[in-house]
């Protein structure tokens, strides 16, 4: 089986922004809800899956454009989820995982962390995307 | 290319501390509240609240009335509205900058290894205001500003944030004006209001209404000065904050 390159295959679009230039890492963690279900009539620990959560890790150069797209909504929260689409993959084999935008659907910014304290080097930010609901995947 | 972090300017009032500062960080965050229900296939989340705080590091330069770790000193926990703000990147108008309105410094850590300089870590508290540099530096003459264009035009209004730095000569009622125009030649521009000062300090124009995608500030009159130095910041709400 052939590895996969990360560059030129992952891709990150929020509110129709896409990130993908002010990238260089991004963490997709999705998580299911552990509940332990164990009785007096169980034999072993048993646990069984509760419901999926979704977030997003992402970080990079920081620039202009980046700052305009991302930090309205950290001063000013939406009220409608932002659309966020997600793939990993070459095209061809890709995952894509899209959250369209609604009052129950969705992304918002939980965490935008501009950073410039190495005065030799460039501005770089971090941050954190929420997901709300289930994405459809293809 | 990235942006060097070498062309941020700090701002604290009326002082300009870039040279005495090396590093600075802002994190924004936004809470977040469970909003799961009973159709829910997976967890479900709503943004609520928004804050931010800034850190800023530098150098100890002494005690004395203009010093950067003396005016934070005295702006730590304080209740006389101060402001401070982070112009990301002097090296052209129309850059990103933020505010902090009703600034005050919450911790001041001032740092002695022993074989280094002496530095100090602040963290500053405040309203966090978003928007763009419309001004940024000497003014000698009266006359229009650069033309900058917003992501958008607003329809909320906004802040106008001008950073007096240094006054040459004696200034009364020297004047700063915002204008809007939805053409960049800015043919027809709307006057959203102006700014008079006399002394060195930070003052505030709240901007309502519409503000158009372009904008300029307008040097209307040096007030008997020979010139001044200044920064503005226009923060445009449902635009860029």
């Amino acid at each position: 089986m052939s590895r996969t390159a990360a560059k030129e295959n992952v891709g990150l679009t929020y509110n129709s922004v896409d990130l993908r230039a002010h990238l260089n890492s991004v963490s997709m963690e999705d998580v299911v809800e552990v509940i332990e279900s164990m009785t007096f009539a169980s034999t072993a620990i048993e646990k069984g899956a509760g419901a999926p959560s979704f977030k997003i890790s992402v970080g990079g150069p920081w620039s202009k454009t980046l700052h305009q797209a991302v930090a309205p909504d950290t001063l000013t929260p939406p009220t409608t989820l932002r659309t966020l689409v997600y793939y990993v993959g070459p095209s061809g084999s890709r995952v894509t995982r899209t959250w369209t935008g609604s009052a129950t659907v969705g992304a918002f910014i939980s965490n935008y962390k501009i950073d410039a304290t190495d005065p030799k080097g460039d501005i770089v930010w971090t941050g954190t995307l929420e997901l709300s609901g289930l994405p459809v995947e293809s | 290319m990235g942006v060097k972090a070498w062309r941020g300017r700090l701002l604290l009032d009326e002082f300009d501390f870039s040279l005495d500062t090396f590093g600075a960080s802002l994190e924004l965050t936004v809470e977040s509240d469970e909003a799961g229900n009973w159709q829910s296939p997976a967890a479900q989340l709503f943004p609520t609240e928004s804050g931010g705080m800034l850190t800023t590091t530098g150098y100890y330069t002494g005690p004395d009335a203009g010093d950067i770790y003396q005016e934070m000193k005295a702006r730590r926990g304080t209740e006389s509205p101060a402001w401070v703000a982070w112009l990301f990147d002097t090296s052209a108008l129309g850059n990103p900058a933020i505010v902090l309105d009703s600034a005050w410094a919450s911790n001041i850590m001032l740092n002695t290894p022993v074989k280094e300089l002496i530095k100090f870590d602040a963290k500053w508290e405040g309203i966090i205001a978003n928007g763009l540099t419309l001004l940024d530096g000497a003014v000698t003459a009266v006359g229009n500003g650069t033309v900058i264009t917003l992501p958008a035009a607003g329809s909320a209004g906004g802040t106008a944030y001008l950073f007096v730095r240094a006054i040459d000569g004696t200034a009364v009622d020297a004047q700063v004006s915002i204008e809007c125009d939805s053409v960049v030649g800015m043919s027809t521009p709307t006057d959203k209001g102006a700014i008079q000062f006399s002394a060195v300090g930070v003052y505030e124009l709240a901007l309502t209404g519409t503000v158009e995608e372009y904008v300029r500030v307008v040097i209307d009159d040096l007030g008997g000065a020979t010139g001044f130095t200044a920064a503005l910041a226009l923060c445009v709400d449902g635009v860029t904050q």
